[in-house]
């Protein structure tokens, strides 16, 4: 099941009513969105804000989302169309071009983004990739092949278990344990984000 | 969070949970605040592992505002799903009574003198074309005859008329338009008078003014 497939399961689920289904899509796409408006935006607080408007927005319109597009290429368009909005209420000419969605956190254009990011919102960037990297390093092998298999080559566990030559709950639990030794490293790298709020 | 928990979401990261599992993960992550971050974390370690950490992220109590603001928030409500079927009878339904209108508004003859409604007869006032306008008009409760009883073959006969019958018998009381006998017409041969004898051309009854010929004003200048 790739991220699509993912993110659908959980848009039926909030469709359902269970609300508790959109926290989890919020947590899981929170940092690219308000790393995207950050693109329009310069203000950090102001991005913040409107990636809030942005998801309140797709909350309110989910259950008229029948799934054609990716969710996250329909919350893209949401969240650019709030932040070119709010540009035009504060008196500000918003961007002719519009960023990719393929682009929208990295790629080419990431080089806009960068203008507005601080040096420490950098540095911590940096940190995160780094954490990451070095942790799956220093894993076993068994569990940096699942664990890349899966977030890099985007592998299905049926596919991985036969490329490993083991069983599909073998698969599963590799995978959770590489997650589990990258998340104790990278848990005190968060912690010492900044939040202007709390 | 056990760890049975974290194995869980991770596999419901992947996709990898039946419906059930997924349905209990969720009543777990409802009371749960160290398992919802951790999903928050799953994702940004395989974002980072792709080298694609974003590099602005939300702070930390983000995601708890965005929920604190949905709950004021209530859902749009649920527009029916249109079925395409239905979609398309519906357009069709619309379409046939558009042309059934246009049909009726199109047929006077429905008025001839031996079927005329017997309650558009005792308001009509004259014989003139205007009051049988007006007459037609202060009785909308009345339906006319001639939408009752064989409406549809009797248009299909009407419409398959030749040139030399029954247009001059229709009466001209209801519409202001004469109608004029059908003329065979001709475009550079393209359309033979046969072709021609289902054209109906109507003019709104004016004075007959002289036709001069461009070459006698000319002239007369």
């Amino acid at each position: 099941m790739g991220e699509n497939e993912v993110d659908q399961a959980l848009v039926e689920r909030v469709q359902a009513g269970d609300r508790r289904a959109f926290d989890l899509l919020v947590r899981k796409y929170q940092h690219r969105l308000v790393a995207l408006i950050s693109r329009y935006v310069r203000d950090w607080s102001e991005c913040e804000d409107i990636a809030q408007e942005s998801f309140v927005r797709a909350w309110k319109a989910l259950p008229a989302f029948r799934g054609e597009s990716a969710f996250y290429t329909w919350l893209y368009k949401i969240a650019v169309n709030t932040a070119k909005n709010h540009l035009v209420a504060m008196g500000r000419r918003p961007p002719t071009d519009d960023i990719a969605v393929d682009d929208a956190v990295h790629g080419p254009g990431a080089s806009r983004l960068h203008e507005s990011a601080t040096p420490e919102r950098e540095l911590m960037r940096q940190q995160v990739e780094q954490t990451v990297f070095s942790t799956v390093q220093a894993l076993p092998e068994e569990l940096r092949v699942a664990i890349t298999l899966r977030e890099v080559d985007g592998l299905s566990y049926d596919e991985i278990a036969e490329k490993m030559g083991c069983p599909i709950g073998t698969v599963r639990s590799r995978i959770f344990r590489a997650r589990e030794a990258i998340d104790e490293k990278l848990r005190p790298v968060l912690d010492t984000r900044e939040d202007y709020r709390s | 969070m056990s760890e049975s928990n974290l194995e869980n979401l991770s596999a419901a990261a992947d996709g990898q949970l039946s419906a059930q599992e997924l349905r209990f993960l969720m009543r777990r992550l409802d009371h749960d605040q160290a398992l919802r971050e951790a999903w928050d974390r799953f994702h940004l370690a395989g974002d980072g592992l792709r080298g694609q950490a974003p590099a602005q992220l939300a702070s930390a109590a983000f995601a708890a505002r965005v929920m604190a603001a949905i709950d004021q928030a209530p859902l749009m409500a649920v527009a029916p799903r249109r079925r395409h079927w239905l979609h398309w009878s519906a357009g069709g339904a619309i379409a046939a009574g558009v042309a059934v209108a246009a049909l009726m508004v199109s047929q006077p003859a429905g008025h001839r003198p031996d079927t005329a409604a017997p309650v558009a007869a005792t308001h009509a006032t004259g014989n003139t074309t205007d009051a049988s306008v007006a007459d037609v008009g202060s009785s909308p409760a009345a339906a006319p005859q001639w939408l009752s009883g064989n409406v549809a073959s009797r248009l299909t006969q009407q419409a398959a008329y030749g040139s030399g019958s029954p247009m001059a018998s229709y009466p001209q009381q209801v519409s202001q338009y004469q109608v004029q006998p059908l003329q065979p017409v001709q475009f550079n041969g393209a359309i033979s008078a046969n072709d021609a004898r289902y054209m109906i051309l109507l003019s709104p009854v004016v004075p007959a003014v002289q036709a001069v010929p461009r070459q006698q004003r000319a002239q007369a200048q």
